[in-house]
């Protein structure tokens, strides 16, 4: 690998920019991880509590998608909050995963100019959301309206910093 | 970014192996994870969500196939969040792959630390996924999923033959 001896990095440049944005999604999602870690069992034993964080998108969501509250129907199919704990630890640990090598990516390879870095996260990114785009279809093929009341670091947050830090990172790499 | 040496990267070497094996690794993810929208479909996937058919009906208090015709909220519900791992599969595949052909192959040890780290964090969260069984008093023995069967055994000597390597 060539390293670009000639290339200087700076923080107020596109690529700068982009560099910042992925940065600060790479600690968050380790954040969110770190946060499952900790409190997803508590969340857990509070059933009720969990229906308003939804088990797919939100709460609200969740209940125009399945045509009843989400209480209600977690009181009567109490799996429902068992399987989406299991499956929330393995998404935890996935999120840790990415979090870490986006910022490992980022700092060593962006930052020094390295374009397989940047196509690199781009692309994991994308492939990330395809998954979430397949839990949304189903919702909007139901005709329920989206809100901005989705998982905030891990979906939200990328579907706006992607696009952005993508283009600036694009516009700004050797 | 400098390469700490120039290394003629050969193969057959501590770090060729260490290379070959994270890329199996990273292959591994890939697969399954694009795999996984189409199998967990399937007459197969259908059986399994955690560890084996009969393990987790011993959890889940009844066979699995008979709990998805029984609850279509449950069925969409696993559909749906296998798809989002799915994609996180995917994703970390790509980044497992990438981080080794560019970093590790050429002797970049930030690499070596990613690759080693990320698949030491994951263990808690798979720890926590298998906690039930254990408090069921089911042992799961080696009936986990493939993404984390075959990654776990290849993380340590990947890792160990990578650290050897970049000595």
């Amino acid at each position: 690998m060539n390293t670009q001896s000639t290339f200087e990095f700076r923080w107020l440049s596109p690529l700068g920019i982009s560099v910042s944005l992925f940065l600060m999604q790479g600690v968050l999602t380790v954040f969110v991880a770190v946060l499952v870690l900790v409190i997803n069992q508590r969340i857990m034993e509070r059933r009720v509590d969990y229906a308003d964080g939804g088990i797919l998108l939100s709460g609200r969501m969740d209940s125009l998608f399945f045509g009843r509250d989400l209480r209600e129907l977690i009181r009567s199919d109490p799996l429902l909050v068992q399987v989406d704990m299991y499956t929330m630890y393995v998404r935890a640990g996935l999120w840790l995963a990415f979090g870490i090598f986006q910022m490992a990516l980022i700092w060593f390879g962006m930052r020094n100019g390295e374009e397989w870095a940047f196509w690199t996260v781009v692309l994991a990114n994308v492939a990330a959301l395809i998954g979430w785009l397949l839990v949304v279809i189903p919702f909007v093929q139901k005709g329920v309206l989206l809100g901005l009341d989705m998982p905030p670091i891990v979906f939200l947050l990328p579907i706006v910093v992607v696009p952005v830090a993508s283009v600036l990172g694009w516009i700004g790499l050797p | 970014m400098t390469s700490q040496l120039m290394l003629e990267f050969r193969w057959l070497s501590p770090l060729g192996i260490s290379v070959a094996l994270f890329m199996i690794y990273g292959a591994f993810y890939v697969l399954i994870g694009a795999l996984t929208p189409v199998m967990m479909n399937t007459q197969i996937g259908q059986q399994v969500t955690f560890s084996s058919s009969k393990k987790d009906s011993v959890l889940l208090g009844g066979p699995l196939t008979e709990l998805l015709q029984t609850s279509p909220a449950l069925a969409k519900i696993r559909r749906m969040l296998l798809n989002v791992i799915g994609g996180l599969l995917v994703a970390a595949g790509i980044l497992v792959m990438t981080v080794t052909w560019f970093g590790l192959k050429q002797a970049q040890v930030w690499a070596l630390v990613a690759l080693a780290l990320a698949g030491v964090v994951v263990l808690p969260f798979w720890w926590l996924v298998f906690r039930p069984f254990a408090e069921a008093g089911i042992a799961v023995g080696l009936d986990l999923p493939p993404f984390m069967l075959l990654p776990g055994i290849l993380l340590a000597p990947a890792t160990v033959f990578g650290w050897i390597g970049l000595r």
